[in-house]
């Protein structure tokens, strides 16, 4: 997986990153609120990505207690892998932006 | 919607990736719950953004990537079809309405007939369940209730069923939890709820413990009752419950839902017979259920009873002479008087929707011909046929399943309208909703609507050879008009079918208005006390109480004549015995023939003013009399009296040894529909209470100077001060009582009424729009007719035939299909014979002039041809 990676795709990671155990709903909320409603995912582009990330081993799945006492909520965890994934494609975004930086695209830093 | 994303998944979703389904569903419930906060927009969006990204995340997951083209070219076809509808929108709301109505009410009538008849009863394994009813070898059609004694020995005697158990609806009054109120329910011999196979939702059910003789009294509550006396509390249980002045200890509570034998009922109790009533051959009252034992069948149980039966014909001759027990599905028990009506409904509304279709195919003709520049095009540049049907056809298939979407949520508007407007006592129909079955249904449904009528003009249209078509001018699409005709043909055949059906319920419930009962329910006023309790277990003691109470009622202003009888008319319930005659002896080891008697008082003819044909009526004095007397129906006399007089003959009820007392007839009355108003149950003796004490259930019936309930809240106050501790039942205008009794046919009637009136409608917009469209291709040949010379009358004439052709050979198939396809409403008609000439013919003629009005305007416009302009052109 080292091409560059979908924007659902990455900004699950980034959500799990902090290696909090996360469950589906609160993800799409999460990534909503920090990307401005840039990145609104829906149930199906969740947990196909979902299903994708578990099958290369990237995230685990977990099962965490609800909080109102329900059934068992399924949650899930950023792996090792998955965690340098994250941390390649993060670096590669940056080294694009510099480039992009570099061109007068973008100001340049302060 | 969410449903709709669960079978969407279901259906798009490989196996191996269905584990996170559930979890998806969860979200987007989530999702939908928070967009719709934000208002329909929001909502409706999101669920668009959903349905999408399933479609895009199925195609590029997909394990068989080689299906990918196909697939992504079938996105562009969806696309393409989109657009069109948004450019054509006349022809899309036209379609779409078409299609929301049709798929609308087919959802509605399925939901209905899969709530009443396909779904599983509820009960554990509802196919080992049997009623057993009591049938005469001599007259199959008669079905009778069994007596205890048959009952015991069929419980001991048979080895096929796993659990057996009698039943008999029961309706007691409730007293000690505010106003005395009549609830139904049911009293079993052995336990019904066990071999019924269902689980309380509280407590226990009744077992054949309960039911022993000295048991304590115990009852299982429903839980519409439940939640009503005890707010859904669980300290009902233990409670005691006072039915009928006996106490009663709340053992259980049903699950929600639950209902047995049919709607409504609210306890269910032990009968706890006395050991003499378990013997009794002679009172028929018992309704036996069975659960059958694995692996036997209904032959071998049946066989089983045969046995049972052949003992008792020997054994008790008397009473069972001829007396067969039948074996049959409970399901089939429970529903038999409504599947029929059913399925005709459905049938004729998929025949409506068949009609729609019909349109609809004419419609995307007519788009199709005005497309076939662009078809002709796609095609000479190479687009294969096949590739350019499937585009046609997904145009279609987009449109129709725009329309089941639409369908649905007529569909739920339909049936809330339908349940709250049928007549009450359909079983189950409370089962009925718009669940996932039912939507998988439409979607069906929707689909093959979408291939019916999108199928033919999309193989039409991609038929002429491209390169003729790039020519220009085709002008005589002869293979196509020749489709349009068959469209129109069929169309209007089965719209002859759907309104002789309609046609024929009408002059059935017309014949039934025109019945005479034989009394006059105007001014009447009627209600239901039945005396049971502690203080009128002597038989005396109700005699004088119902006297002093129809007394009171009759000296209340505004009361012309007062009575209480065990029955009133056409409410089909009452009772039968049998009928001897004390010159006549019925030589012994035969059964004496059984007629209905009526339990009544001296005023019952005046009130419902039952005319005297001959001697006298019943008076005060024939109770105190040492010879009684009692009255017969016209209908009875006839029967038993052929030659001679029946006045002075004497005669009994029942059994030799029975408690009704030996009377004489002193009078005759005329007939009086005593069953449904269509039956002809009409013999009947009348004896007064004094003469049969024993009866506890009376219809009290006041007539009235002016409107009946403006007497109804003294009447209420004489009972509630002569007897406060029984309830007042069912009162009502006995005009309610008649209407009732026609309102099955009534609502039957109105809605084929209402589906052949749209089939019509439908089929004669079909007519219109073939028959413009022809005028519009014979433009220039019609023009050229009259530049050289021919009449306008002619022009107009030929036109008129043209249309009229179609119409009649429609007409003449769908006279031949009705006089066939009305055979399986017999049992719905009254008075009047399927497949009846008149009704045919007269809906025949309504068809021929609509179709000929649909046809005349087609028709004016092709006389106003300008034959100059036409010539200019050439």
């Amino acid at each position: 997986m080292d091409t560059p990676l979908t924007p659902p795709v990455f900004q699950i990671l980034l959500t799990l990153v902090a290696g909090d155990k996360v469950h589906g709903y609160s993800m799409i909320r999460e990534i909503a609120e920090r990307t401005e409603g840039e990145v609104q995912l829906t149930a199906s582009t969740l947990y196909a990505a979902i299903a994708r990330l578990l099958e290369a081993r990237l995230i685990d799945e977990v099962d965490a207690p609800a909080k109102t006492g329900g059934a068992p909520r399924r949650c899930y965890r950023i792996t090792k892998a998955g965690r340098q994934l994250a941390q390649r494609e993060a670096e590669r975004l940056a080294r694009t932006v510099a480039m992009a930086r570099d061109k007068r695209l973008l100001p340049r830093k302060a | 919607m969410i449903l709709l994303y669960r079978l969407a998944l279901r259906v798009l979703l490989p196996r191996a990736a269905r584990a996170h389904s559930a979890a998806m569903v969860d979200t987007a419930a989530a999702l939908a719950r928070e967009a719709r906060a934000n208002g329909a927009g929001p909502y409706v969006r999101y669920w668009y953004r959903e349905f999408h990204s399933l479609a895009t995340a199925t195609w590029t997951e997909h394990p068989q990537r080689k299906a990918l083209p196909m697939f992504s070219s079938m996105l562009q076809d969806v696309r393409y079809a989109g657009r069109l509808l948004v450019r054509t929108p006349g022809v899309t709301i036209v379609a779409l309405l078409t299609l929301a109505l049709g798929i609308g009410a087919n959802t509605a009538i399925f939901s209905i007939v899969d709530g009443v008849l396909l779904r599983p009863l509820g009960y554990a394994d509802p196919d080992c369940l049997v009623v057993i009813d009591q049938r005469d070898a001599s007259d199959p059609e008669f079905v009778s209730r069994t007596t205890p004694g048959t009952f015991y020995d069929v419980q001991q005697s048979t080895r096929s069923f796993e659990a057996l158990a009698a039943y008999q609806t029961a309706s007691e009054t409730l007293t000690g939890r505010g106003d005395p109120e009549r609830i139904d329910g049911l009293r079993s011999a052995g336990s019904i709820l066990e071999t019924l196979g269902v689980r309380p939702h509280l407590g226990r059910v009744p077992t054949l413990e309960d039911d022993r003789i000295g048991a304590a009294a115990t009852v299982v509550i429903s839980h519409g009752l439940w939640q009503r006396l005890f707010a859904a509390g669980p300290e009902a249980l233990g409670q005691t419950l006072v039915l009928d002045g006996e106490p009663h200890e709340i053992i259980g509570v049903m699950p929600k839902g639950f209902t047995f034998p049919d709607v409504g009922p609210d306890f269910w109790a032990p009968m706890q017979m006395t050991a003499k009533d378990r013997a009794s051959r002679t009172e028929s009252f018992l309704r036996i259920v069975g659960r059958l034992r694995e692996g036997v069948s209904r032959e071998v149980a049946r066989a089983d009873l045969e046995s049972v039966m052949s003992r008792l014909r020997t054994q008790f001759p008397v009473e069972n002479n001829n007396a067969l027990l039948e074996p049959e599905p409970l399901r089939d028990s429970v529903v038999a008087d409504v599947s029929r009506q059913l399925w005709i409904l459905m049938a004729s509304v998929g025949c409506v929707l068949l009609i729609g279709c019909a349109n609809l195919a004419n419609l995307l003709l007519a788009r199709a011909t005005r497309r076939r520049h662009e078809i002709a095009v796609r095609q000479a540049i190479g687009a294969g046929r096949l590739r350019l049907v499937r585009q046609l056809l997904v145009e279609s298939l987009v449109l129709a399943l725009i329309g089941g979407l639409a369908g649905v949520l007529t569909g739920r508007f339909f049936l809330d309208a339908l349940v709250a407007w049928l007549p009450a006592g359909v079983p189950r129909i409370a089962s009925a909703s718009i669940d996932a079955r039912v939507m998988l249904f439409t979607i069906a449904v929707s689909a093959l609507t979408g291939v019916v009528f999108g199928l033919t003009p999309a193989v039409q249209a991609t038929r002429d050879e491209a390169a003729m078509l790039m020519r220009g001018s085709v002008r005589t699409a002869t293979s196509r008009s020749v489709m349009r005709s068959a469209l129109v043909v069929a169309e209007v055949a089965i719209a002859v079918v759907l309104l002789a059906g309609a046609g024929l319920l009408i002059r059935s419930f017309v014949r039934l208005q025109q019945v005479d009962p034989g009394f006059d329910a105007d001014h009447v006023l009627t209600f239901n006390v039945r005396l049971e309790g502690p203080e009128y277990a002597e038989p005396a003691v109700r005699v004088r109480a119902v006297n002093q109470m129809v007394e009171r009622l009759q000296h209340l202003p505004g009361v012309v004549a007062g009575s209480a009888s065990s029955y009133v008319p056409v409410t089909g319930l009452g009772n039968s015995a049998w009928f001897n005659i004390a010159s006549r002896p019925t030589p012994s080891g035969e059964t004496p023939p059984s007629v209905p008697y009526r339990v009544i008082t001296p005023d019952y003819f005046r009130v419902m003013q039952i005319p005297l044909v001959r001697g006298r009526l019943l008076t005060e004095a024939d109770g105190l009399d040492r010879t009684p007397s009692v009255v017969v129906s016209e209908s009875l006399a006839r029967r038993f009296w052929s030659s001679s007089d029946p006045i002075g003959a004497e005669i009994s009820l029942g059994p030799a040894d029975n408690r009704f007392a030996r009377a004489r007839i002193v009078g005759i009355v005329k007939d009086v529909k005593l069953g449904a108003l269509a039956g002809d149950l009409t013999q009947a003796v009348y004896g007064l209470n004094s003469l049969m004490p024993f009866w506890r259930g009376f219809t009290f019936a006041v007539r009235t100077s002016g409107d009946p309930l403006s007497v109804a809240g003294e009447a209420r106050q004489v009972v509630r001060e002569l007897a406060p501790s029984l309830a007042v039942t069912a009162m009502q205008p006995m005009t309610a009582i008649v209407r009732r009794s026609a309102a099955p046919a009534r609502a039957s009637m109105l809605l084929l009424v209402l589906f052949a009136a749209i089939a019509a409608a439908m089929a004669a917009i079909g007519v219109f729009g073939v028959m413009s469209y022809v005028v519009n291709l014979r433009f220039r040949e019609l023009g050229i007719r009259l530049a050289l010379g021919a009449r306008t009358a002619e022009v107009q004439r030929m036109v008129m035939a043209d249309g009229l052709k179609q119409a009649l050979t429609g007409v003449a198939l769908g006279v031949v299909a009705a006089s066939w396809l009305t055979r399986s409403m017999r049992t719905l008609l009254f008075g009047v014979s399927p497949g009846d000439p008149l009704t045919i013919s007269l809906v025949a003629a309504l068809l021929v002039a609509t179709a000929a009005l649909a046809c005349f305007v087609p028709a004016r416009r092709a006389t106003r041809i300008d034959p100059l302009s036409i010539l200019r052109t050439e």
